[in-house]
């Protein structure tokens, strides 16, 4: 992969790592309250 | 022994890792492949007992064929055996009961009914892949049946795509290719998988639960069908957006590693019927049970007992393919009541097309089915349909009406 990143690829991976925070965060917060994915 | 939180953990890390490793074609690829395959069984295993059984019951299909795969009359019987013993293995309540089996292992299998459905896929496939000259090597039967990225909740792969797509044509080597845009894609579909999974069907999850929990507090009917709804409601968007978030998860990072899996969703609340809800919900499982239930107990019927009798037959052999689906889903009567639901609602809907054509003609029939009004409605009463099919997947809701 030799393409270089423009504004909008900085911008969709910026929305990334805000999912993945969000993500992150009710991770955490679902361990205190068992709402873990109970599938695995 | 991995805790629930650290198992998923140890997944996240996995999937990170894996493209590394993967993502590079050469001589090594399937034994690395193998060797991750056989971490995920290993840390899934709660002991030694444990792990012996599931390469037993992994084993066990690739040993019959290489000892007797040329004998095609022994497919049936080996098909029987593997399915009694995975029946004997899932605990299956009303089964033990009836029979009043003893429970030897107290543990369940990671991706057991999984399992399932690849091993009959390859003594199915057995001969024709050996014609076409398909690799049937123990590694790559291995790789095809623990593959981890499926092994949970599929989608269910046939052993002639997996070979396919893990080997490409076969003359390529060194690091498979990858654009911008597969890579941020393939990123995004997996963090919005997570999304789906941890964040909005944690939340919908434990809603139903809240609105399935208080139905016993409800005084009278209505009041109690209405909480119903809403908890079916809550139920419905959950297991939609846990299992197309599990699927974005292991489609991306699958895509990651230079992998294809097929699509498992296509908006299915949006099918105007139960079939068509079929084709677009769970989509592999749909094509698995199509070609290995639906198609030859179709064609055993019209063979012998129902000759000529078309549409008896086909609203037969779905009623009874999907009984066995819903069957598959899980161990207790509750499943063994969505898949009567699920097959009822599949021969309505048959029924309905072949009688609607029949009265309408071929002409007025296309215009009804395009008819804007008429498939809002159709979707409406689909979705609700499904919606209360769905409730029996996951909580005791016989124990509602036999207060047991």
């Amino acid at each position: 992969m030799d393409e270089r990143f423009d504004i909008k690829d900085i911008l969709k991976i910026v929305w990334m790592g805000f999912k993945a925070a969000v993500v992150i965060y009710a991770v955490f917060q679902a361990s205190n309250l068992t709402i873990l994915y109970q599938g695995f | 022994m991995i805790e629930l939180s650290t198992k998923s953990l140890f997944f996240a890390c996995l999937i990170i890792v894996a493209p590394f490793l993967l993502r590079y074609r050469s001589r090594l690829r399937k034994t690395v492949f193998l060797a991750l395959n056989v971490l995920v069984i290993t840390a899934a295993s709660h002991s030694l007992l444990q792990w012996v059984i599931t390469v037993i019951w992994v084993m066990l299909p690739y040993l019959l064929m290489h000892f007797w795969g040329s004998r095609e009359k022994l497919k049936p019987f080996m098909i029987a055996g593997i399915v009694v013993i995975y029946v004997y293995l899932a605990k299956y309540g009303f089964v033990f009961s009836l029979l009043h089996l003893p429970e030897i292992f107290l543990f369940k299998i990671l991706g057991l009914s999984y399992f399932l459905f690849r091993e009959i896929d390859y003594i199915m496939q057995y001969k024709s892949l050996k014609e076409e000259g398909y690799s049937l090597g123990c590694i790559d039967y291995l790789n095809y049946i623990l593959d981890f990225y499926t092994l949970m909740a599929g989608p269910i792969l046939r052993y002639r795509e997996f070979v396919d797509d893990f080997y490409g044509s076969g003359e390529e080597t060194g690091f498979i290719p990858i654009t911008k845009k597969e890579l941020l894609d393939d990123i995004n579909r997996v963090i919005n998988g997570y999304v789906k999974v941890y964040v909005i069907s944690a939340i919908l999850d434990s809603w139903a639960k809240y609105w399935f929990d208080g139905l016993k507090d409800h005084d009278g009917f209505l009041k109690a069908a209405g909480a119903f709804c809403i908890f079916a409601f809550f139920n419905c968007w959950y297991i939609y957006f846990n299992f197309s978030g599990y699927c974005d998860i292991v489609i991306g990072a699958a895509g990651l590693s230079g992998m294809k899996i097929h699509e498992n969703f296509n908006r299915p609340y949006m099918s105007v019927n139960v079939v068509e809800f079929w084709n677009r919900h769970h989509i592999t499982l749909s094509e698995w049970i199509r070609d290995y239930i639906f198609t030859p107990f179709y064609k055993w019927l019209l063979s012998v007992p129902l000759k000529k009798k078309i549409l008896l037959a086909q609203c037969i052999s779905l009623f009874v393919t999907f009984l066995v689906a819903g069957i598959w889903h899980g161990t207790t009567m509750d499943y063994v009541m969505y898949g009567l639901f699920q097959g009822l609602g599949i021969v309505v809907a048959t029924l309905w097309k072949t009688k609607r054509k029949k009265w309408l003609g071929k002409e007025k029939n296309k215009k009804y089915e395009n008819n804007p009004v008429v498939i809002t409605v159709a979707r409406i009463v689909t979705w609700g349909y499904i919606c209360l099919t769905f409730t029996f997947t996951g909580y005791p809701v016989m124990s509602l009406f036999t207060g047991r």
